[in-house]
């Protein structure tokens, strides 16, 4: 009778962590298809930022992050490159990377420069650099603006280092260089 | 003998020992810099040939790699030597010129001012190529908290098992091979590289925030102005002709007015290049970057001629003592080169 | 003179954690008066009791109190059990409070013990300053014991910890056969890192000629949940049975009582350890209660079992959310993807060297904890020059395969543009 209760009681705890357990069992079909990916790395974290399309994305801030757009295409720092949606770049420079192990790449697409880094052996957005003054943030701001301008667009919550206003948005900023009052940099960078 | 006795010597004798085990781990452990790396032992090279040098280089990869004191010689009869290493910041350079005077007493000293646009540590990695293999003294111990990073720790220099015992599973052969021994790899702290890679694409010229140098750099320059007054040696700035990262103007002009106030000699070669004779198509093995033998060789004669011309540096090569130094390393250097390009000539059979 | 210098040391070594040093000065001060007090005036001790306790409930059930920098400082969990029990034994009429301040000064802020234990009761502290003896031979024992600390704490908790954080990061994607190993690596870790950790605080208290109780006997050699309580966090142990289970009647009055009383003392066991673990303090305790009921006749079967059903247990502390704990632990049962995490493992954040070393450090661990009575006896009767031996062999060992520092990776040395 003894014998019989422990095991009730052993069975019973077993059941118990089981049904708890059962709440994970979704899980499973998704770890064997990250294991079936490769070994040890962000597979799983790259399928999940991969299934979301530019098109669902919001232009800037929506979601927390700046986005430039950019003739159809949504580029944001940290997000692969994607260069399948942009104009062919005019050139395509390595320099030795700051930040980042290995050489950056900077492709000049005329108005502006894309610099990508590499994590692991992904290319990723690290900055975007406006060279045009023509060309427009998704907001609308240019080169040549002023600061006036600057804050009608992106309000006030930035920071300063010197002659650079500073605006936030998740892993993403927003660096604008200004020469008496007139923005005479706009940058997109990944906050690293 | 008494066991009080027997004890103590017992005690010391395992002391010694336990010194001895750490001081080979230690150095077990520790990068070498032979093959990987190399330029983290190019500041140790110049122990090996201190003293009697006219001319000492300071600085970053534009020295190391732009400037060859073997052509200084061959063509005007130079003593050179470069004390570069990489990311050599200002503070460093003064650190380095203040351990050289320990050695010698050079008539000019060269600074490349490429470092002045740095006013904070860039890392702890490119410290330790600069700091590791130098030797103890004050100059270190200076260069050391003076380049620390945030997360490092002055202890770690002193102990180096403390900074790299991680590496007891990345261990090569290299570790084992130079445990004992060391190699020179450059021509009087010269790099030498054949290769060529034309200058192609660069970044666009970034706009700063900000275009002053930090007056931390500015302090280290009067120092190693002053330094250099002290022990009589004439100090030269310099700008090697490099492609990029940009020279800004702003940053040029600092330093015109900087020499100009102190009466000191500033050349730009940047603003030199159709002077110097520099085609990058041909002349830098790394796009523009740094230069390869044949800028360099170039660059070496333009700045030779300036030196003998413009400083009155003196003409060794009918210095019996001398030359038969100097001549003897043109022939490796010559003999090196002329492997190096057939090893190239192969490669590109194949 | 001796222990003015350690006092004030030990202050000075906490005033470093802020301004919570003022509480601890307070409340030592404080504690002291009321046990003067307390042979006359015996109310003072519930007093002082109810307040402490109802602050280290407060803190416990609410993570942000008022003024909590002050009131919060590292060690109050340790010095108030204390407290509480050498004010409850004055209650008691077991001994004359002290009257030397500084000596009770030290009795509750001792800094080796104060952040971890042991939960040292007042007379065995007392007695252990009166005696201390600080000699050659204390000195390379306690280093000893200290380096032996460090080395699990070192080349064991760090690395193991790596693994039990990522996937303790992520329980969603991390369950099953990963939560289980968290389990186990993380049943090894905690004690590497609390061990060794009192390891240390023995040896350098040794050092400085003060032994103190010892904390762990070989816990994972335990054949049930009631002897591994037997042998973990002994001291805490010790006052739970002192103070909360005997007083409460203990195992007299029938196994209802008993039942009670376990589990009251689980309970303030699980709260102790924070206010999410109540449910794993239960847990323990109805397992204590039942003894050695689920025993086989295999040793070995009962150790393993043992070790275990306390890994399982582990998985409170591994994720604190109470949810995601059990979770993890029902997933060992329902998600059987060990292909995964023998395909991941590798990229989890430790190198083969890493597995190697701490695989061979975890050995040398079970051979000691193994043995671990006879190696000390054997140790004693060492020479100097022998003891130097092991201090420097320990030594060498930890610098060179402990996990500290910034380590080298290979590729933060950017070969780049100089």
């Amino acid at each position: 009778m003894k014998r019989i209760g422990k095991a009730l009681f052993l069975w019973g705890i077993v059941a118990v962590l089981t049904a708890c357990g059962q709440e994970g069992a979704p899980a499973l079909a998704q770890n064997i298809n990250i294991g079936a990916d490769s070994a040890g790395n962000t597979a799983g974290g790259d399928s999940k930022e991969a299934s979301t399309e530019a098109s669902d994305q919001e232009p800037s801030g929506e979601d927390g992050v700046f986005r430039f757009a950019y003739e159809g295409a949504m580029l944001t720092p940290g997000e692969p490159v994607d260069l399948s949606g942009l104009p062919k770049y005019s050139d395509v420079a390595e320099v030795p990377s700051c930040a980042f192990g290995g050489n950056d790449k900077i492709y000049n697409f005329k108005t502006f420069e894309l610099t990508a880094y590499f994590d692991a052996d992904e290319e990723r957005i690290y900055s975007i650099y406006f060279i045009d003054p023509n060309l427009p943030t998704t907001e609308g701001l240019r080169l040549g603006d002023t600061v006036d301008d600057m804050k009608s667009f992106y309000g006030d919550s930035y920071e300063t280092e010197g002659a650079s206003y500073i605006y936030t948005r998740g892993e993403t900023l927003l660096i604008l260089i200004t020469n008496k009052d007139i923005v005479t940099s706009i940058e997109y960078r990944l906050n690293k | 003998m008494k066991k009080k006795e027997k004890d103590i010597l017992s005690t010391g004798v395992v002391l010694v020992v336990f010194c001895i085990i750490f001081t080979l781990i230690s150095m077990l452990l520790q990068p070498k810099y032979m093959t990987e790396l190399e330029e983290g032992s190019f500041i140790s090279q110049y122990y090996r040939e201190a003293g009697g040098h006219d001319v000492i280089f300071l600085g970053d990869c534009e020295v190391y790699a732009n400037y060859s004191p073997m052509e200084l010689y061959r063509d005007y009869g130079i003593t050179a030597y470069i004390r570069g290493t990489p990311q050599q910041l200002v503070w460093m350079s003064y650190y380095v010129a203040e351990e050289t005077f320990r050695y010698e007493t050079p008539r000019v000293l060269v600074f490349n001012v490429n470092a002045m646009r740095y006013s904070e540590p860039v890392s702890e990695a490119y410290n330790r190529l600069t700091i590791d293999q130098m030797r103890w003294s004050g100059s270190k111990a200076g260069m050391i908290l003076a380049s620390m990073t945030e997360e490092e720790q002055f202890l770690s220099y002193v102990f180096p098992i403390l900074r790299y015992h991680s590496r007891f599973d990345q261990l090569t052969q290299e570790d084992f091979t130079w445990l004992f021994r060391v190699r020179d790899n450059t021509f009087n702290g010269f790099h030498l590289h054949t290769e060529i890679i034309p200058a192609g694409a660069l970044p666009a010229e970034r706009v700063l925030p900000d275009y002053q140098f930090g007056d931390i750099c500015f302090e280290y320059l009067d120092k190693l102005r002053l330094l250099c007054g002290e022990n009589g040696t004439e100090l030269i700035l310099v700008k090697a002709p490099s492609l990029y990262p940009y020279w800004y103007k702003e940053y040029d002009a600092q330093i015109r007015e900087y020499a100009s106030e102190y009466g000191l000699s500033y050349y730009n070669f940047a603003e030199l290049t159709e002077d110097i004779g520099l085609d990058f198509s041909e002349d830098t093995y790394d796009g523009g970057y740094h230069l390869n033998l044949s800028g360099a060789v170039k660059l070496s004669r333009y700045f030779g001629s300036i030196l003998t011309e413009g400083h009155g540096l003196t003409d060794h090569r009918q210095d019996p003592e001398i030359a038969s130094v100097y001549n003897e390393k043109l022939q490796i250097y010559d003999k090196t080169i002329e492997e190096r390009i057939r090893e190239q000539e192969d490669e590109k059979d194949r | 003179m001796i222990n003015l210098i350690i006092f004030v040391i030990g202050i000075a070594v906490y005033a470093g954690y802020g301004i919570s040093v003022l509480y601890l000065l307070a409340v030592t001060l404080l504690s002291y008066l009321a046990g003067r007090l307390i042979p006359r005036h015996r109310w003072v001790m519930w007093v002082s009791t109810v307040l402490q306790v109802s602050l280290l409930l407060l803190l416990r059930v609410r993570h942000r109190l008022p003024y909590q920098s002050i009131i919060a400082p590292v060690g109050i969990s340790y010095f108030t059990l204390q407290i509480i029990a050498y004010h409850v034994d004055l209650y008691r009429g077991r001994y004359e409070p002290e009257k030397n301040l500084l000596r009770f000064g030290l009795f509750v802020t001792w800094l080796p013990h104060i952040f971890i234990g042991p939960i040292e009761p007042y007379p065995r502290m007392r007695a252990a300053l009166e005696e201390r003896h600080i000699s050659v031979d204390h000195f390379l024992k306690g280093a000893v014991r200290s380096l032996w600390g460090l080395f699990q704490k070192l080349l064991i908790a760090s690395r193991l910890g790596v693994i039990v954080s990522a996937v303790s990061a992520d329980p969603d994607r991390y369950d099953g056969a990963f939560a289980l190993a968290a389990m186990l690596l993380y049943a090894v870790q905690l004690y590497a890192d609390f061990s060794g950790g009192i390891d240390i605080v023995l040896g350098v208290s040794r050092m400085l000629g003060i032994r103190m109780s010892e904390n762990f006997d070989a816990p994972y050699f335990s054949q049930s949940v009631s002897e591994f309580w037997r042998r973990w966090h002994m001291t805490l142990g010790a006052w739970l049975r002192e103070y909360v289970y005997i007083p409460l009647g203990g195992s007299r009055r029938g196994r209802l009582r008993k039942f009670r009383n376990t589990m009251a003392a689980f309970l303030v066991s699980g709260i102790w350890h924070g206010g999410g673990y109540l449910l794993w303090g239960l847990i323990h305790g109805i397992f204590v209660f039942l003894g050695d009921s689920f025993k086989t006749k295999s040793k070995l079967l009962n150790r393993a079992l043992t070790f275990l059903l306390v890994s399982l247990l582990w998985s409170f502390f591994i994720w604190p959310d109470t949810a995601d704990a059990l979770r993890m632990a029902g997933s060992v049962f329902t998600v059987f993807n060990y292909n995964v995490l023998f395909a991941e493992i590798g990229g989890m954040g430790l190198g083969p060297g890493d597995w190697i070393v701490s695989g061979a450090a975890c050995v040398l661990l079970g051979l000691y904890d193994w043995k671990s009575k006879s190696l000390r006896a054997r140790f004693c009767t060492f020479s100097p020059a022998a003891k130097i031996s092991v201090i420097c062999l320990l030594a060498l060992t930890i610098l060179t395969f402990g996990r500290y520092g910034i380590g080298f990776s290979a590729s933060e040395f950017i070969y780049s543009r100089f």
